[in-house]
């Protein structure tokens, strides 16, 4: 469906004028010392900051160690979860025998794990990289079990009248009839990761973008938690997105 | 599990339920049996087992204890009802009309992808005291999904539905109370669920790094007094409470739509 330019200019023009408004609200409730904003960063500190950390080999340094740290949190949850999924919203068995722990621990955010991994893990990098796996595997096993549980009994049924064995059957039935659950999963165990890996890097981190904002706060350069924040939020997003687009080849025919 | 065929359906539904819970049973043992194989190997640090944890647990004076819970709960209360009472009613705005949802959108996809936790340094130079800094943080933390799911229930109406109230002559408050409310109930709850477990994700941040009292920070301290088998009470209490708001939100849920009950 193509969109006529006046209607795309009709949307674009407002949404233009509303980030310009958010930013001069924002710069004029800094300017005035409204309340305390006094305190926060102004815009052009921001930008300045932003203009100075940007291109800085620093920058790379500390996107990398985050993006590093999700990633690998990301692929391990991936690949115990998605089996387990897929065993549990199969297997009734396996189900009730698995599913009671899982519902036990899923309520403790990977926050509060941060304590507990900073003392049991001898690396700093592993403690991080074990909170951001806590985070991402819960959302990947439910969202698996969940599309495991509603693949049509029918398909079942027609994989063994065809003489399928039990493993054929969980590749061509199980695990496809799963796919669009296990991408919906993955996107969202990627978002909780990145949230776990900011403050995971807050509290542990030694380095990454976490780590970066809470240091600007400890040595008061306010403008750069501002340009952190900025950063963390734009990587989130790119890799959700990319994520959406690899999952939307996987399952080609879904729509939407 | 089959059930054999000379009993009633009713008696083979009485043992699958026995056999569900017997699974149950073993499910949970086996991961405290885990959990103590961790902590029985002999690592260079001493995992406490659950058995230590229990102690910890009983160890400590039930007062303080139960001061801190509510001085969680509180934090988490009074963000979360804040982010419902704006959410809620900025999502419907956005729903109706096409300026607000063209000045407000943008605005929200920008802030949206910054996970709440990166706005702990911000918010800890910004508020004045450290318990309206928390209690922003649990705001922020369920502001998004409410908004979110607000504007998606809003989107999800079916059209036939308007159609069908407005060609029984229902007029634009009818409507409201009658027809789109309802209908945005079920997914706006879905929003208030999701919110809930992000603002005692929060309140467990900001107790940590910033603030005192509260569940989080007696995990922490926990940590750095190096008492570490009150580290997993913690964690324990975090997760039951966690657990409790969202089973509240669920019951509300399906109180206020019956027809949508799971």
């Amino acid at each position: 469906m193509r969109r006529s330019t006046r209607e795309i200019l009709g949307n674009l023009i407002p949404q233009a004028l509303s980030l310009s408004i958010a930013v001069g609200i924002w710069q004029g409730l800094v300017y005035f010392e409204v309340y305390r904003f006094g305190y926060v960063p102004s815009v052009p500190q921001v930008v300045a900051a932003a203009v100075d950390y940007i291109p800085s080999s620093r920058f790379l340094h500390d996107a990398w160690s985050s993006t590093y740290r999700v990633l690998t949190a990301w692929l391990l949850a991936l690949a115990l979860g998605v089996p387990l999924g897929l065993m549990i919203g199969w297997k009734l068995t396996v189900r009730d025998v698995v599913f009671p722990s899982i519902e036990l621990l899923r309520p403790i955010p990977p926050i509060a794990w941060i304590p507990a991994a900073i003392v049991f893990f001898p690396h700093v990098e592993a403690s991080v990289i074990f909170i951001c796996f806590i985070g991402a595997f819960f959302p990947i096993v439910l969202n698996t079990a969940t599309g495991a549980r509603q693949i049509e009994e029918t398909y079942f049924r027609a994989a063994r009248c065809c003489g399928a064995s039990e493993r054929l059957i969980f590749r061509q039935v199980v695990l496809r009839g799963a796919m669009p659950y296990i991408v919906i999963g993955a996107a969202v165990g990627m978002g909780v990761c990145w949230m776990a890996v900011v403050a995971a890097e807050m509290i542990a981190g030694e380095r990454g973008l976490g780590y970066m904002i809470w240091e600007a706060y400890s040595l008061a350069q306010y403008p750069l938690i501002i340009v952190g924040m900025f950063v963390i939020g734009a990587l989130g997003a790119a890799m959700s997105r990319l994520i959406r687009g690899l999952g939307r080849s996987l399952v080609p025919w879904q729509r939407n | 599990m089959q059930a054999a065929p000379d009993r009633s359906a009713l008696s083979a539904e009485r043992r699958k339920s026995f056999h569900k819970s017997v699974r149950a049973a073993f499910s949970v043992v086996a991961l405290l049996a885990i959990w103590t194989g961790i902590a029985a190997f002999p690592w260079s640090i001493t995992i406490p087992s659950p058995l230590a944890s229990a102690r910890a647990l009983l160890q400590l004076e039930p007062r303080p204890l139960a001061a801190d819970i509510l001085l969680s709960c509180r934090r988490v209360g009074i963000g979360f009802l804040i982010a419902a009472a704006v959410g809620i009613p900025l999502g419907i705005l956005v729903g109706y009309s096409r300026w607000i949802r063209n000045l407000l959108f943008p605005l929200i996809e920008v802030l949206r992808p910054i996970p709440p936790i990166a706005w702990i340094p911000l918010a800890i130079l910004f508020f004045p005291t450290s318990e309206s800094m928390v209690v922003f943080l649990t705001f922020l933390g369920a502001f998004f999904p409410i908004v979110y799911n607000t504007i998606a229930g809003f989107s999800g109406i079916k059209p036939m539905y308007l159609r069908a109230g407005k060609s029984l002559g229902a007029s634009e408050w009818r409507m409201f109370w009658h027809v789109i409310l309802p209908s945005m109930l079920p997914v706006i709850f879905a929003g208030l669920h999701v919110a809930v477990g992000i603002s005692w994700l929060m309140v467990v941040a900001g107790e940590m790094m910033a603030a005192k009292g509260g569940i989080g920070a007696l995990t922490w301290e926990a940590y750095q007094t190096a008492r570490y088998p009150l580290i997993f009470v913690g964690m324990a209490l975090i997760g039951i409470f966690g657990f409790l708001s969202s089973f509240l939100i669920r019951i509300a849920g399906n109180a206020v739509s019956k027809w949508d009950a799971r």
